[in-house]
């Protein structure tokens, strides 16, 4: 008799359950594993630029960090959005004082009695004619910047109010003597970004300060310019014609023109750095003062914020002006006012805009040209970032 | 050789993560490529980040209290 036999228990061919993801969950971990990736790739750039940056605090460091990396479109349209977010408003009330520049009035040396005759065969700007009405005390008369300088003050400091539509600015201006005092191009660490032989530590050389009377802030990083720059007599960044450009020449003289020679080094010229189309020519203000795409890569022209300019007067004298909540027209008004006759816009924003003078000579007492300047006034006597000028006393002239 | 079908729930939990971290990585890839500049990746990446992270941590904190 047959036996049959049960058949073996069939093995489960049911697969251990899993439970599946759904999809948007998936989706959304391989997004965030992408940007955790992004993230690491990037701090490896941006640890060091932020640790590696001597003066700057790590919110300014990084946004210099992601303009030089490509990102120039996302900061400038984040602080444009920001400035529009914080304009100011027009009118308010009346100010009944100005901030204290300087040392006392142009003319009122010791030495004056003494020396008065020989004063009259010096040039002396105007004092500059205030906007609004009552005038301020001091308002627009220049004061000496140094303290002892004699009869013949080689930088003059003033204030004013620049926009009767908003009579709470005040902008600052100085003066500085073409006879008295020479000017130099200091790169800073990190800017210009070329690779320079003799580039320096970003600071005021030590043997220049027995001289120094003044610095102040270089125009944009070149990567926002798009401009050109010359050091040392060689090209670093192509020149650009029709652009505003602060030459210096061999031997210390200076002077701001429309550059016009390509991309040639002329033979006297030892430094030119260009920022932008000129805001001031042959005494007229730039037409396109209000058109936006021609004034760099940066905040909006018309963007109230603050900005600094050079410019240069009928003499041949170096003027610069700064002030907060400034457009690029009413900055190059300010200059205009102040008797410039040629003039360039430099750095804007209150991280990069300074104006130091030196009270006594070793870069000793520094301050800054207005008192709501952000940066320390003994900015440029430690390594900074960015370029900058120095204006000596010429060789041989007493402080 | 073919990795095995069948594996446990956590492994296969494992293989699905490696997959996605992998693609991850490789979109990221991608965007270093095709970015004008690092700042920019990295700009990106804690936008990402700051959008994504926050979203896991309510979503686990809204479990937690479920539980």
């Amino acid at each position: 008799m047959a036996t049959v036999s049960a058949p073996p228990p069939r093995r489960s061919r049911r697969r251990p359950r899993v439970e599946r993801v759904p999809l948007w969950r998936r989706v959304r971990r391989v997004l965030l594993a992408a940007c955790l990736f992004c993230l690491g790739v990037a701090a490896l750039s941006w640890i060091p630029a932020v640790t590696g940056s001597r003066n700057l605090g790590i919110t300014v460091a990084s946004v210099e960090w992601l303009r030089s990396h490509g990102g120039n479109p996302i900061a400038s349209q984040i602080e444009n959005w920001y400035y529009e977010l914080n304009e100011p408003e027009k009118g308010g009330p009346a100010l009944t004082s100005l901030p204290q520049v300087g040392d006392g009035a142009a003319g009122s040396s010791e030495e004056e009695g003494e020396e008065g005759e020989e004063k009259l065969a010096y040039y002396e700007p105007p004092n500059v004619n205030p906007l609004i009405h009552p005038v301020l005390h001091g308002e627009g008369v220049w004061q000496k910047a140094g303290a002892k300088v004699g009869v013949k003050p080689p930088v003059l400091l003033t204030t004013f109010r620049s926009d009767p539509e908003y009579p709470q600015f005040v902008a600052g201006v100085a003066w500085m003597d073409k006879e008295r005092t020479e000017l130099a191009y200091v790169p800073g660490l990190a800017e210009p970004p070329e690779p320079l032989e003799d580039r320096g530590t970003g600071e005021v050389p030590p043997n220049m300060r027995k001289r120094l009377v003044a610095t102040f802030n270089g125009g944009f990083p070149l990567e926002t310019s798009n401009a050109g720059l010359i050091y040392r007599g060689k090209i670093k960044e192509t020149m650009v014609n029709g652009i505003a450009t602060v030459v210096g020449y061999h031997g210390g003289g200076f002077n701001i023109v429309r550059w016009n020679y390509g991309n040639t080094v002329p033979a006297n010229v030892w430094f030119a750095k260009q920022n932008l189309p000129p805001i001031i020519y042959e005494g007229k203000l730039n037409p396109n003062l209000s058109d936006g795409p021609e004034w760099g890569e940066t905040v909006n022209n018309a963007t109230r914020v603050w900005r600094s300019g050079l410019g240069i007067d009928a003499h041949g004298n170096l003027m610069y002006a700064a002030a907060n909540y400034q457009t690029v027209e009413s900055l190059a008004k300010v200059l205009q006012r102040a008797g410039a006759v040629r003039a360039i816009e430099l750095d804007i924003n209150e991280d990069w805009t300074s104006f130091i003078s030196y009270r006594h000579p070793g870069g000793s007492e520094p301050s800054n040209l207005l008192p709501e300047m952000f940066r320390s006034p003994e900015r440029y006597l430690s390594p900074d970032e960015r370029d900058f000028f120095a204006v000596y006393l010429k060789p041989g002239q007493p402080w | 050789m073919r990795p095995p079908r069948n594996v446990s729930p956590a492994a296969a939990r494992r293989r699905s993560l490696l997959l996605d971290a992998t693609l991850g990585i490789l979109i990221g890839i991608v965007v270093l490529i095709a970015a004008a500049g690092i700042g920019v990746v990295g700009f990106l990446g804690l936008l990402g980040a700051l959008v994504i992270v926050p979203w896991y941590l309510i979503e686990g904190g809204l479990r937690r209290r479920r539980r």
